[in-house]
C-alpha cells in the first residue's frame, strides 16, 4: 500500500489549568482551546469577544479570549526516517527533506524543541529545550522502518503542563511499519482535551481503471446504452486516516506539494503563531462534549477542535 | 488466542514468550479489551523490562502520564518483525486470524 508523504503538525488546542497533569487529563476544571481564524488573506487579527460564538453541548458559554500574534511554541517534532519515506516514495523524499530542515529552521531561542526519530522502535533525538537543535536534518537517519503511530504515542508524552501554545509535528507518509498503537488507537487519544492535529503533506496520487455503463444523453434525457466500458480515473489524495485526525482536532491539512516546502514551512509557523486562545467553565456532563465555534467575520474560517471527552 | 495466552505464559522467558506477549495484548486492544490489554503488556514488560512496544502500548491506553524514553530499549525485538502496514482491516483481519487459532 502506497501512502502520501506528509507531515502531521499536531497542535496542542486545549490545555487544562495549572495544577494538573499533562494535557489529556478529562476532569476537566476549565476548557482551554486554541483557536485559529483565517480568510483568504491569512490570519484574521483583532477579535473580541463578542465576535466569537462557542457551544458547547450545544450551550452557549460565557468565554475569556487572549490573542497572541507571534506566540512561543512549544514543540515536539515527530519524523520517521527519511530512509522509510524513499523507500516507499523516492520522489518524495527530497520534498520531506527540505521540509524538515526547514522547519528546523523556524525554531527561535523563545520556543522549546523536542524532537523524536519515528524509527522501529522510535527514539527520542531532544528533550525540550529552549531553541534550535544542535543537529540538522541528517538526525533523521534510521532506517527503512517507521513507526509512526507509536512515536505519536510516545510524543504526546513529553509535554507538559506549560500553557505555552503547543504542537506536535509530525513528518510522514501515513505508513506505520510496526507500532503496536493502530491508527484507532491514536485517534482515540484526540477525543481527550489534547493536541490539534494538522496534516502537511503530498498527496497520494490514485489511478484506477473501472468498468461503467456507457450511456447516450439527449438533451435533458440520458439512456442507459447497455454497453460497458473502460474508464480512467486519476486523482490525488491526502491519507484519508490522517486528515481525520486533523480535522477532529481543529489542525490543518498544507500540501507540500503546493509549492516550496521552506516556504509551506514558513507559512505553517505563522499559523502556529497566530491564535486566539478561548476559555470557559466546562458545563456538567460526562462523555462527549461537542463544541462549535462560530465568529462574526464574513469570509472567515475557524480552526478549533471538534470536542473533548470527559470520562 | 487461548494458545497465545499459553505462549505468553510460558516460563522460559524467552524473546518469543515477550513477542507471544505484546501480541496478546494487541489482540486484547483490537477488541477494545482495555484491561486484558494493560494485563498482557504488563506481562511483556515483567519478561522484558526495557521493552519499548509494551511502554508505548501502555502510555497510549492511559495517557496522563508522560512517557520515559530513558527506559526503553531501541532495539526492541518486537520492532524487528516483518513489516506490516497497520490499517484497520489488517487489525480485523490479524484479530480474527489470532481468534480463529484453536490449542492443540
Amino acid at each position: 500500500m502506497k501512502l502520501a508523504t506528509g507531515v502531521v503538525v499536531l497542535t496542542a488546542v486545549a490545555a487544562l489549568t495549572a495544577g494538573q497533569q499533562p494535557q489529556f487529563r478529562t476532569s476537566v476544571a476549565r476548557v482551554r482551546l486554541d483557536v485559529r481564524v483565517a480568510d483568504a488573506n491569512g490570519p484574521v487579527r483583532g477579535l473580541t469577544r463578542d465576535d466569537f460564538v462557542v457551544e458547547d453541548n450545544s450551550f452557549r458559554q460565557a468565554i475569556n479570549i487572549e490573542e497572541a500574534a507571534d506566540a512561543p511554541l512549544d514543540l515536539v517534532l515527530v519524523a520517521q526516517p527519511i530512509e522509510s519515506v524513499s523507500y516507499i516514495s523516492p520522489e518524495q523524499s527530497t520534498r520531506v527533506t527540505a521540509g524538515l530542515s526547514a522547519f528546523l529552521q523556524q525554531i527561535t531561542d523563545r520556543d522549546r524543541l523536542a524532537a523524536l526519530l519515528a524509527g522501529a522502535p522510535p527514539s527520542r533525538l531532544r528533550a525540550f529545550e529552549y531553541g534550535p537543535p544542535p543537529f540538522d536534518v541528517r538526525a533523521f537517519s534510521g532506517g527503512i522502518y517507521a513507526a509512526p503511530f507509536d512515536a505519536i504515542v510516545a510524543a504526546l508524552g513529553q509535554f507538559d503542563r506549560s500553557e505555552r501554545a503547543r504542537a506536535l509535528v509530525v513528518f510522514t507518509n501515513g505508513a506505520d511499519f510496526r507500532s503496536t498503537t493502530s491508527f484507532e488507537g491514536v485517534a482515540e487519544l484526540t477525543r481527550r482535551l489534547g493536541p490539534a492535529f494538522v496534516l502537511v503533506g503530498t498527496p497520494v496520487t490514485i489511478r484506477e481503471t473501472a468498468r461503467v455503463k456507457s450511456a447516450t444523453r439527449s438533451g435533458s434525457v440520458t439512456r442507459d446504452s447497455g454497453l460497458m466500458a473502460e474508464a480512467g480515473i486519476s486523482g490525488e489524495v491526502f491519507p484519508a486516516t490522517l486528515k481525520i485526525l486533523a480535522d477532529r482536532t481543529g489542525g490543518i491539512t498544507v500540501n507540500l506539494a503546493d509549492g516550496e516546502p521552506g516556504q509551506i514551512i514558513a507559512d505553517m509557523f505563522i499559523w502556529l503563531r497566530t491564535r486566539y486562545t478561548i476559555t470557559y467553565e466546562p458545563p456538567a456532563g460526562k462523555g462527549w462534549h461537542k463544541v462549535k465555534i462560530t465568529v462574526n467575520r464574513k469570509g472567515a474560517t475557524v480552526r478549533a477542535r471538534e470536542g473533548y471527552f470527559v470520562d | 488466542m487461548r494458545e497465545l495466552e499459553n505462549l505468553a505464559e510460558g516460563s522460559d522467558d524467552s524473546p518469543f514468550t515477550y513477542l507471544a506477549a505484546v501480541s496478546r495484548a494487541e489482540a486484547a486492544r483490537a477488541m477494545r479489551d482495555r484491561p486484558g490489554a494493560v494485563t498482557w503488556y504488563l506481562r511483556a514488560l515483567e519478561i522484558y523490562p526495557r521493552s519499548a512496544a509494551a511502554a508505548i502500548g501502555l502510555a497510549g491506553l492511559d495517557p496522563d502520564g508522560p512517557m520515559a524514553f530513558e527506559n526503553v530499549d531501541t532495539r526492541d525485538l518486537y520492532y524487528a518483525y516483518p513489516c506490516t502496514i497497520l490499517t484497520a482491516e489488517i487489525h480485523k483481519a490479524l484479530s480474527n486470524r489470532v481468534q480463529g487459532a484453536s490449542p492443540k
